[in-house]
This record gives structure tokens, sequence and C-alpha cells, in this order.
């Protein structure tokens, strides 16, 4: 489960290697090491993992999509995906600080 | 506009073309290493801690094949120095390795130059002419092929890779244009 104020970083030694031609990118974890297929959707997920937090992802996602998914779809979407970025060790989150409520 | 938005751009036209939004999917690659010609068999290279980095190229406007040749020509003898002396092949252990068919011990050194392609189009880059330059590296050549392809010729260590990284440099900066798209052939991946 991921929080808003979540920082989502493409992971240290990542490679992304755009393939244009065939609609897709590869992925390079040098730490585990593997070389992974990402269809254009978790493409476009890992190039929005650029230190940025859930919430401006969720934004830069589903304007990227709007044309074809609404809000709901496009956050639920988004969400399937990082964890299968995540759980790969393309993407590394980073728990974002808990506001203080006041008593 | 950076290479970001351009590849943002590019996939926002692509999902559109597509109509809809695909189910998120990563797949893992199972790689097929070429063993053919001068690189060894996979499970050698394995064991050996063998890497393999193809880097491909977009020539700049006017370059002309021979020029490109003749730069590989003068990359290639950077290599042929007596600390780069082909010599056998132990695995990342240090024992010793032998071919499991012939039983003898490949002999290879230890940063190894495997020539260039010229083509028109190139499944790795975008159509144009390109330019891929392979290398391969074993045991400690491998941290020595990440320092000549990533850092300034004059501050790489042992000195008789500084030749071999300035040729790099010459090459990209009088014949290439952009920076290189970077494939890592790793035959310690599962196959």
């Amino acid at each position: 489960m991921f929080c808003p104020t979540d920082r989502l970083d493409r992971a240290p030694g990542v490679v992304l290697r755009p393939m244009p031609e065939w609609g897709l990118a590869y992925a390079y974890t040098r730490a585990r090491p593997a070389l992974t297929e990402l269809n254009a959707t978790t493409w476009l997920i890992a190039m929005l993992c650029d230190g940025a937090t859930l919430a401006e992802i969720e934004r830069d996602f589903a304007e990227t999509v709007r044309r074809v998914a609404g809000g709901n779809v496009a956050r639920d979407t988004l969400h399937r995906g990082l964890a299968l970025l995540v759980e790969a060790g393309i993407v590394t989150r980073t728990p974002g600080a808990t506001q203080e409520t006041a008593p | 506009m950076s290479r970001r938005d351009r590849t943002l751009l590019f996939l926002r036209a692509l999902i559109d073309a597509d109509g809809a939004l695909a189910e998120p999917r990563v797949e893992p690659v199972r790689l097929s290493v070429r063993t053919a010609g001068s690189i060894p068999p996979k499970a050698v290279m394995a064991a050996a801690g063998y890497i393999v980095v193809v880097w491909t190229w977009r020539t700049k406007p006017g370059i002309s094949r021979t020029e490109i040749e003749e730069w590989e020509l003068a990359h290639a003898a950077t290599f042929d120095v007596a600390e780069n002396a082909p010599q056998p092949m132990q695995a990342t252990a240090g024992g010793e390795i032998r071919d499991a068919e012939s039983g003898a011990v490949p002999v290879r050194r230890k940063l190894a130059y495997h020539g260039t392609v010229l083509a028109r189009r190139s499944v790795f880059a975008p159509p144009g002419r390109t330019l891929q330059t392979l290398w391969g590296a074993w045991g400690e050549g491998r941290g020595w092929l990440e320092a000549v392809l990533s850092r300034a010729p004059d501050t790489i260590t042992p000195e008789w890779l500084q030749p071999i990284a300035q040729s790099v440099v010459d090459l990209r900066t009088r014949l290439m244009e952009g920076d290189p798209e970077v494939t890592v052939i790793d035959p310690s991946l599962p196959l």
C-alpha cells in the first residue's frame, strides 16, 4: 500500500532502455541482476518515478492517459503497476513524512 | 524539450493509439547470448564474471564509413599492449576454467574489443546511421571496462587504460552525436 507522500524513484543502477519500435522498454536491474520487459503502461509508470511523490505521479499519470481511462481506473492501474515495479526491484519507495495532527 | 518529455509524449501517443490503457505488465527476459566467433561459451563467460557492453551511437552528419573504420583500427591497437596480453581465464573464485567439451583453458584479454557494425537501421536504435561498438571484460576487467566507458581518461588507473578511454572520448566528440544507447549483456543472468 502506498501513501500520497511516498517518494518513488528508479532503483540505483537500474538502466531503463526504451524500445519505441516495439512499444515497450527493458529494465536492467544490476543489483539482482535481471532484465525485465515493461509494456507501455509500466514503462510510463517507471518514467514518472523520478523521485516524485505518489500524489504527483498520480496526477501526471492521470493526465497522460486521460483520453483512454477515467480518474479511478487510472489510479487503480497506476497502483498495480507500481506494486509490480517495486517487486521487480526497478522502483524503490521512500516512505513520506507523516504529518503530526494537533491534539 | 528534454528526453523525458519526449518519451512521455511518445507514450501518450502510443497509449492513445491503442485506444485503451493496458494492464500493467512486467516480464523477466531470458537472454540468449551468442557464443559464436571470438566469444567463448556462456558457461565459461559466466564463471569468469564476463560482461559485454554494446553501445549504439548515431554518427554525426557527413561522417563517412572510412573515417569510422580508421578510428576502429586505431582503437583496436590501443588494446594491444603487454598489460592486456591474452591469458588463461580464471573463475571469479580464482579457480581454473576448463571448457566442458574440449577440456582446454580458454585464453582471453581481460579487456577485449569486439569490433563495430555500421548500419542504417538497428533494432537497438531509431532509424538513421548508427554504429554499434562492443566491449567485453572478465574478472577485474569488469571494473576497468566501467572506468573506460564512464570516467575522464586521465583519472583512470592502471595507466595503460588511458589511451583506450581517450580513444572512446575521441569517438564520442569527433564522430558521434548525442548519448549512446547502452545494452549490457551479463552472462551471469539466468537463461
